[in-house]
């Protein structure tokens, strides 16, 4: 079967589905780590969705007659050598909401791009669903712990977070940009 | 058993490595863990020590003791 992706678009998937597999593997370690509760009942449902997520980009670009990259790096490790180590647990959700809020904007980017595929359209709306409800545990959870952290901590947790965030997204930008561009220019080249 | 064994074993454990490779001088960066395992690691520590520790406590962080210290230090501030 003749691939339906373009190179670009193969790496962007791909990279979505390895993003998608480290966040499933991080979380997963996290709900093993973490004490019996209601905290621990949503990191489990997480590590669950992004495992799903992977599947469901694993199935997109097969279905599309191509096979996934296998890269070697996730965006979670760039950002892990940006913000440095979450230390406990309310570190861990901020960089986790920090994460998901960026995940959602870039995921918003792509399914705007005109002609996509159908199948990448779905799988989009498939996902963006779950993340708008990982975006609303997290944030209920860290509230949750602004007695036991205080709120100026945690404020001041996720401000430093978001800081690096930004530092992160600006650093792969262009590697993005440019490869949306050509995915873009791509796609209107076919019409 | 002392506070001290108590805790390089604690880590030992819960990185599944035996007690014998790990002692108050080990650097973490030769724990062969990655970062993931490393997050793992804290959040089991303070759930079983009950402390909390924060990332700026870990910047001069290099070896198991130190990571010791700093828990201890918390458990003191903390109690």
């Amino acid at each position: 079967m003749t691939s339906l992706l373009t190179e670009n678009e193969l790496w962007i998937l791909s990279f979505y589905r390895s993003s998608e597999i480290s966040g499933s593997l991080f979380f997963g370690r996290l709900a093993r780590a973490m004490a019996p509760g209601p905290t621990q009942h949503d990191m489990t449902k997480h590590f669950a969705d992004e495992g799903m997520h992977a599947w469901y980009w694993t199935s997109c670009i097969r279905q599309l007659g191509a096979e996934p990259l296998r890269l070697d790096e996730s965006y979670q490790d760039r950002y892990l050598a940006a913000a440095g180590l979450p230390a406990n647990l309310m570190e861990v959700l901020a960089i986790t909401l920090t994460f998901e809020k960026r995940v959602i904007g870039q995921y918003s980017l792509h399914r705007h791009v005109p002609d996509l595929q159908p199948l990448v359209t779905e799988t989009f709306a498939r996902i963006m669903d779950d993340e708008k409800w990982h975006i609303q545990w997290v944030s209920d959870a860290i509230e949750k712990l602004k007695p036991e952290y205080g709120a100026e901590r945690v404020e001041a947790t996720l401000s430093r977070f978001r800081d690096a965030d930004q530092s992160v997204y600006e650093s792969v930008l262009n590697e993005h940009e440019e490869r949306l561009a050509e995915l873009i220019q791509g796609r209107r080249n076919r019409r | 058993m002392t506070e001290r064994t108590s805790f390089t074993g604690s880590v030992a454990g819960l990185l599944r490595l035996p007690a014998g490779q790990v002692s108050s001088e080990t650097e973490l960066s030769a724990l062969s863990v990655d970062s993931f395992a490393l997050v793992e690691l804290l959040v089991r520590l303070q759930e079983e020590m009950q402390v909390r520790v924060f990332q700026e406590d870990l910047r001069e962080v290099k070896t198991v003791g130190d990571l010791e210290r700093v828990f201890a230090a918390r458990r003191r501030e903390q109690s």
